[in-house]
């Protein structure tokens, strides 16, 4: 009997979009570590904390003020669900860093609650990376990290750290809350990088 | 989310320390305050289990679930006494 193999015709438009080990979810899971925040866009600000020490503060108004970007993107979270073809409004990181001068190569980011997470500067850079205020066109709501969070949906969706309330511009790198406690300290979905060594 | 007490870890304790550890009094390394696991405040669903402290909040203990084992630390307990009481 003669064996029929079956034709290439390539990877699916799915499975192209979904990195190794990740399952599709058209929810939008609530994951947290600790105490969820309330903090008012009044009392809101966002800090670039470089390695000088020197601060650039922005408050929500002038926040709102600058450009805003609409990243559309596929995100994934490091427990296995990934969401396909997200809205977000935010500011881009390369906005923000351009008002800073900088020889850092390493960033954490540093939330209400206590929260931190690292990745080098690069990742933040490059139209990569946003403080993102709206979800789907409305406020991102408190659980899923509002008034804002940071958004780098190249990484696992831990690195994307809600209730941001800065970031700290470093010459060493300083991993985070998960990162330390054993994930991965860069995090690419794509390489299946979730375990510290993976 | 409202939080839940270290009794809903009690699995992951077991599986990591192979043994319950809920009775295991833990001393937070922030307040001292002196208590069973089973008493610690925990939060989620999580990438992972973080344990607070239930008078101070502070993270005593995180552990996530990788294939062929436990990531475990412990960066705010100074002591975990697993004898009865926790010694007393």
């Amino acid at each position: 009997m003669a064996v029929i193999s079956r034709g290439f015709t390539g990877r699916g438009q799915t499975s192209n979009r979904l990195p190794p080990g990740q399952t599709l979810t058209t929810g939008f899971p609530v994951l947290t570590a600790g105490p969820t925040p309330h903090v008012s866009t009044a009392d809101w600000n966002f800090t670039l904390l470089t390695e000088t020490g020197t601060e650039h503060t922005w408050t929500w108004t002038e926040l709102r003020d600058l450009p805003q970007d609409s990243p559309h993107t596929d995100i994934h979270c490091v427990t296995g669900w990934s969401k396909f073809d997200t809205d977000w409004q935010g500011v881009s990181l390369d906005i923000l860093l351009a008002e800073v001068e900088t020889n850092a190569q390493f960033a954490q980011a540093y939330c209400h609650g206590g929260y931190t997470t690292n990745l080098p500067l690069a990742d933040l850079r490059g139209g990569q990376a946003w403080i993102a205020h709206t979800f789907d066109g409305a406020p991102l709501p408190a659980e899923h990290g509002g008034p804002a969070r940071l958004l780098v949906p190249h990484l696992y969706f831990w690195k994307s750290a809600k209730w941001v309330q800065g970031i700290r511009l470093l010459e060493h790198d300083q991993p985070g809350f998960w990162e330390r406690a054993g994930y991965h300290n860069y995090g690419d979905p794509w390489r299946e990088q979730r375990y510290w060594n993976d | 989310m409202p939080p839940i007490d270290g009794n809903a870890a009690a699995g992951t304790l077991a599986a990591f320390f192979g043994r319950d550890m809920t009775a295991a009094h833990g001393l937070c390394a922030a307040c001292d305050q002196h208590a069973p696991l089973a008493e610690a405040l925990l939060y989620g669903p999580a990438a992972g289990t973080a344990l607070h402290c239930r008078t101070c909040g502070n993270l005593l203990m995180t552990m996530i679930e990788a294939p062929g084992g436990i990531i475990g630390a412990m960066p705010g307990l100074t002591r975990l006494d697993t004898r009865p009481a926790g010694g007393v």
